[in-house]
């Protein structure tokens, strides 16, 4: 900050803006990576990139992820789960996009160290039967999901505000 | 209830302040410590309890569920990449818990642009990054039209 | 300049005597200012409530020695190290503030007390201190002040936006800024300007002793007593915080 000023404008130019440096912002700015190599990419977040957005504190759950690699759920199963859960308020279309997407997502989160119970006979993740009742919850450790997203999403970018 | 600093901790570093995903945690102006600005605003997130060097700050629970004179504090130790958890109840009962912070080394992520670049004509496809190989499947799933006007998927 | 006793020059119209009386009644200041400030915070009875507290729930017993080696460590590690720091930029600064006040202090103190007129000329080694006592100081002090206060680097405030949080080491660098400038204006021997600059130096250093109370000068005693109470507490088990923990070899 200067000497007599008190909020200073910066002018920058990008090819992606991203506003919100969440999970979602982040997941847009690797998206946006994967996609456009020579791309600029910026990102503005109004707090630190590192602890932003509803997973600030990080997330002991993630409900929606298919296990579709063991044929334990098909995104069928989650719209239906959806449904029921929403007393049939649900855009069955969407719910079924962002269901078959999901797997892939944690399996990145688990590439860039998440750590995810898992079953030590099968291999495969552990659902948590008790608390959430659905068996449908996988069991990250993560305190820090929003972070290990975060250096993710830091890893692409030119310039962060 | 809300975060507050210990001010006789507090050594005034501003990492509480740098963290928080509200821009809640700021300077006092009398002492040059972190405070909470706006305790109804706090989420409670622990952002900055972790953050702090010093562990100056603590959350006290609300009393409709954490039991009276009870403390919880929490140690991330991002060297070690733990993080534990010391919860003490009023009778002396004491619980601890170790998580680990992630399972791969600081710093060992690879950007996006490290993996080879996706066949051209797949950005006008419905594949995301990664996909389909990143679901472990032969193939993204997919809706037909009809299939939905069929009313039970 | 820098090996002879500026205030020995100062006799001409200041009896050694006013200098002496003037350095106790600083030292009283600063007594006073520090205990008003402990009764209006509270923090003895605070303290000492924490002390039983911690008492009550220590599952380990401490030994003298034990604590006496605790009392060492915090004496080397917070105090002497400002080890509590984690910015090595503050801690550096820290420490030359430190150490340059206690330069300045002591030698100012064994001046006046010991050498104070030119008939008893001081070892050059002491005014050689003083100055770099003082020198010490500005760095650090200028240092802090433009470019490592926590509320200009990480909240974003205007260098020149003065708080009460400010009142200590502001009068602190003027204090010692006029001290510095006296000292020069004095050797160039210009009387009119040596008792002015003079008069600035001691008003300002009149203020930063007078305003304990409500400066953070204080925190001199108050933060070796908290650093060693939280050695204490971890040592016999009644702290809070969580023991530390192995490695996560995973990563």
């Amino acid at each position: 900050m200067g000497l007599f000023s008190r909020r200073k404008t910066v002018y920058v130019d990008s090819d992606v803006l991203v506003v919100g440096g969440g999970m979602a912002g982040c997941g847009a700015t690797y998206e946006s990576r994967y996609w456009g190599r020579d791309k600029k990419v910026v990102v503005v977040e109004k707090a630190n990139i590192e602890r932003s957005g509803a997973v600030a504190q990080g997330l002991y759950a993630i409900n929606c992820y298919m296990g579709m690699q063991w044929g334990e759920n098909q995104p069928e199963d989650h719209v239906r789960y959806a449904r029921n859960d929403l007393m049939g308020l649900v855009r069955e279309d969407l719910g079924y996009d962002i269901a078959r997407h999901v797997d892939a997502t944690v399996h990145m989160f688990e590439e860039w160290g998440l750590p995810i119970m898992k079953d030590p006979e099968t291999g495969r993740y552990q659902r948590d039967n008790v608390l959430m009742e659905t068996g449908w919850a996988t069991m990250p450790g993560s305190e820090d999901a929003n972070r290990a997203v975060a250096k993710a999403c830091l890893e692409v970018l030119a310039a962060k505000f | 209830m809300p975060t507050f600093v210990y001010m006789s901790s507090c050594d005034g570093c501003g990492e509480c302040v740098d963290i928080c995903p509200s821009d809640i945690m700021h300077i006092d102006p009398t002492h040059r410590r972190a405070y909470n600005i706006e305790p109804n605003f706090c989420w409670e997130c622990y952002a900055c309890v972790k953050a702090c060097p010093q562990n100056a700050i603590d959350v006290r629970g609300y009393s409709d569920f954490a039991p009276l004179g009870h403390s919880v504090r929490v140690l991330r130790d991002e060297e070690k990449s733990t993080i534990s958890w010391k919860i003490r109840f009023r009778d002396g009962r004491e619980k601890n818990f170790v998580s680990p912070i992630r399972t791969t080394p600081w710093g060992s992520i690879k950007s996006p642009a490290d993996f080879p670049e996706p066949r051209p004509e797949a950005i006008n496809s419905q594949e995301l990054a990664h996909e389909p190989q990143g679901l472990n499947i032969n193939e993204l799933p997919a809706l037909t039209r009809d299939q939905l006007k069929q009313g039970v998927v | 300049m820098f090996t002879s006793n500026p205030f020995a020059d100062l006799t001409a119209f200041l009896p050694p005597l006013a200098m002496q009386i003037y350095i106790i009644l600083m030292i009283l200041a600063v007594v006073i200012g520090t205990v008003s400030d402990m009764i209006h915070k509270s923090s003895g009875k605070y303290f000492s409530q924490r002390q039983k507290e911690s008492k009550a729930k220590a599952t380990r017993e401490l030994s003298a020695s034990d604590k006496a080696s605790l009392a060492l460590k915090t004496l080397a590690v917070d105090v002497a190290s400002a080890g509590e720091f984690c910015n090595p930029q503050r801690r550096i600064s820290h420490m030359l503030m430190f150490y340059g006040f206690i330069f300045y202090l002591a030698t100012t103190v064994i001046m006046i007390f010991g050498y104070p007129t030119h008939d008893t000329p001081v070892p050059a080694i002491i005014p050689l201190l003083w100055n770099i006592g003082v020198i010490m100081l500005l760095i650090g002090g200028y240092w802090f002040f433009f470019l490592l206060r926590v509320n200009v680097v990480r909240d974003g405030q205007p260098v020149f936006r003065l708080v009460l949080a400010d009142l200590f080491i502001v009068t602190l660098l003027l204090s010692v800024s006029f001290a510095f400038i006296w000292e020069i204006v004095q050797a160039m021997g210009s009387p009119l300007a040596t008792r002015i600059t003079f008069g600035f130096y001691i008003l300002f250093t009149t203020l930063l002793f007078a305003t304990v109370r409500w400066s953070k000068l204080a925190h001199m005693f108050f933060k070796p007593m908290m650093a060693f109470q939280r050695r204490l507490e971890e040592a016999n088990g009644s702290s809070d915080l969580p023991p530390p923990t192995a490695h996560n070899e995973r990563s």
